[in-house]
């Protein structure tokens, strides 16, 4: 090892962070920074590229599993959850944290935890960090359809609520969030927003784009295909496959 | 509960056995001499001035009487064993009408078989039908409405006591449930705050090693109720209150402002728990300045409202129905039905206010 382990910390308990930074410092870590929640922790984390996390599962606005979810994936952590309560220790283990720590930390604990976490950080593999952040994002789609998007702005991250979104087309590895004639660019597929969005607000209508369907406001035909435009007065354009689903729906709403 | 019933059911039996009993003896040592039939089953020449023919007039000694006596009974217990669903009322009306049929059938064949029984010439069957529906039809129907009407009554009790029983169970866990919910992740964050504070502050460790002990001493007073007095509550959360003050490390104001003749009033365990929670989450924990809470209450006719304010960020839209809060309204509604308000509002000069609303009830 050339260099200290760095390490960020996202708890919105101030002496719970203060007992961490504490520990961290003691086992020869370099703590980069300290963030009281989620979103602050993502912004830390894009600055500053840690080799590792530790972060409270319960935070309030953007908790623990969705910082996580919502990492890009040549910035991943190793991560260790702190957790206040058992039934999310477990939940931990099933995403593929390295390992998570009780309240109160415990030295011993913590030293173990950095141990682990110390090899993985030599070892772990693209695919290791890809999992890690499918399997938050897997949780946070059990708790029901996405209501909002983090993106990122600089090293700066964001809430865009799902019901501020006209309409959403591909870019890259990037889905463009177009809310209000301005554009969001956030980490994603088509299929990965199609499958996590409400189904009765959204609706694919072409490989690469997805319409709030209250901002439909007129149809027209062009070249034989449907052509819908929104309310932001942009056009899109359906294609063949979604023709016919569009008509359903259209018919349904008058 | 249900053999009790079963037993009245067998009593009522052995009564009418008893009464059909003397019935039937005081009608075979009257002096009254029948034209035809037998002498259990007169018939009338005249209109006789004697109890039997006045009984009889009325109906006791014919065929249909003591089908009656003696189906009462057991069209009680048969009407027990019929399952009905919600809706299928037409089933209940077509067994009833096949009840009375069969009754009816069965008591005009009796009726027939004993009064022409020896006699040298009988009426053809449908010339004895008209008459057979005369005498003994409308008994018939009314013998299996009162039997319907009491087996619906008692259904309708059964049902009520029934949806009573289930209710105040449902309640009474779902209240339980909710209020030990609560209570983990405040205490090991706290205990968190504890072992930090052993490391740099000795004397504040202590102190809130005995406000975590006051808690738990609350709690385990008051485990088995689900209703305590707001006095009772607002010194429950002001402990918590006082611990949240060191995990907020002195960014936290709170104040309580609730006059003493309120203090008597019913609230359900640990309502404000959340709600304060909230506060300092979304409120207080969130404004690096810190910020204050301030629990307030009044009565409004026969309604205790509680206020919790606070004057930090306010709510978003996503964040107003977070986990404690939809907790605090199922606690409510287990509670105190629809008789409970909540809600939870931004204010106009900043910061949000959760308001509690439930019936005036002084706590035992």
């Amino acid at each position: 090892m050339t260099s200290a382990i760095r390490a960020v910390i996202a708890d919105d308990e101030a002496l719970t962070r203060e007992r961490v930074r504490a520990l961290a410092t003691a086992c020869g870590l370099e703590v980069v920074g300290e963030a009281r929640n989620g979103l602050e922790a993502l912004d830390l984390i894009a600055s500053t590229a840690p080799d590792l996390i530790f972060i409270d599962v319960e935070m309030p606005e953007l908790n623990g599993l969705g910082v996580v979810a919502a990492l890009e994936p040549d910035v991943v952590p190793v991560v260790v959850f702190i957790t206040a309560f058992e039934q999310y220790a477990l939940k931990a283990f099933d995403v593929g944290a390295i390992d998570y720590l009780h309240k109160p930390v415990t030295r011993s604990r913590f030293e173990a935890s950095v141990a682990r976490a110390r090899e993985r950080i030599t070892q772990r593999t693209a695919a290791e960090r890809e999992s890690l952040v499918e399997g938050a994002a897997a949780m946070e789609r059990e708790r029901g359809f996405r209501s909002r998007f983090v993106v990122r702005r600089g090293n700066s991250h964001h809430f865009v609520s799902a019901n501020e979104i006209d309409w959403i087309d591909a870019a890259d590895n990037y889905l463009q969030l177009h809310s209000a004639k301005r554009v969001h660019l956030w980490r994603g597929t088509m299929k990965q927003a199609e499958d996590e969005l409400d189904p009765a607000q959204f609706m694919r209508v072409h490989r690469s784009a997805i319409v709030a369907v209250d901002r439909i406001q007129s149809v027209a035909t062009a070249d034989g295909a449907l052509v819908l435009t929104l309310r932001d007065e942009s056009t899109v354009r359906v294609s063949r496959q979604y023709t016919e689903r569009i008509k359903a729906l259209l018919a349904s709403r008058s | 509960m249900n053999t009790a019933r079963s037993n009245r059911i067998l009593a009522l039996w052995w009564a009418s056995a008893v009464v059909a009993g003397i019935a039937l003896g005081a009608l075979a040592r009257s002096p009254f001499q029948p034209v035809g039939g037998s002498k259990v089953f007169p018939r009338l020449p005249g209109p006789p001035p004697d109890v039997p023919t006045l009984l009889y007039l009325i109906g006791v000694g014919s065929v249909a009487w003591y089908v009656s006596l003696v189906a009462f009974p057991a069209l009680l217990l048969g009407a027990r064993l019929v399952q009905v669903e919600d809706g299928s009322r037409w089933r209940v009306v077509a067994l009833a009408v096949a009840s009375v049929v069969g009754l009816f059938a069965f008591s005009a064949g009796v009726d027939y078989a004993l009064t022409y029984q020896g006699a040298p010439s009988s009426p053809r069957l449908d010339a004895y039908l008209p008459l057979a529906v005369r005498q003994q039809l409308l008994p018939f129907i009314a013998l299996v409405g009162v039997v319907v009407a009491i087996e619906g009554r008692r259904r309708a009790r059964a049902h009520e006591l029934e949806r009573e029983r289930l209710r105040a169970i449902v309640a009474e866990q779902r209240l339980v449930a909710l209020t030990t919910q609560l209570q983990p992740h405040f205490l090991f964050n706290t205990l968190q705050s504890i072992s930090t504070l052993l490391h740099r502050d000795v004397e504040a460790a202590d102190e809130m090693l005995a406000k975590l002990s006051d808690l738990l001493r609350e709690l385990l007073r008051h485990r088995d109720r689900a209703i305590v007095s707001l006095d009772e509550e607002i010194g429950f959360i002001t402990i918590f209150l006082e611990i949240a003050q060191v995990r907020f490390a002195d960014r936290l104001r709170f104040s309580i402002d609730v006059p003493a003749e309120l203090r008597t009033g019913a609230v359900p365990l640990f309502v404000l728990q959340p709600l304060v929670e909230n506060a300092l989450a979304h409120g207080i924990g969130r404004q690096a300045a810190g910020g204050s809470i301030r629990i307030s209450a009044s009565r409004i006719a026969d309604r205790l409202q509680i206020d919790v304010t606070d004057d930090g960020a306010g709510v978003a839209e996503s964040a107003a129905d977070g986990i404690g809060l939809s907790n605090t309204r199922e606690r409510l509604q287990a509670a105190f039905g629809d008789a409970q308000s909540f809600s939870l509002v931004n204010r106009a000069g900043g910061g949000a206010v959760a308001s509690v609303s439930v019936p005036w009830r002084v706590a035992r």
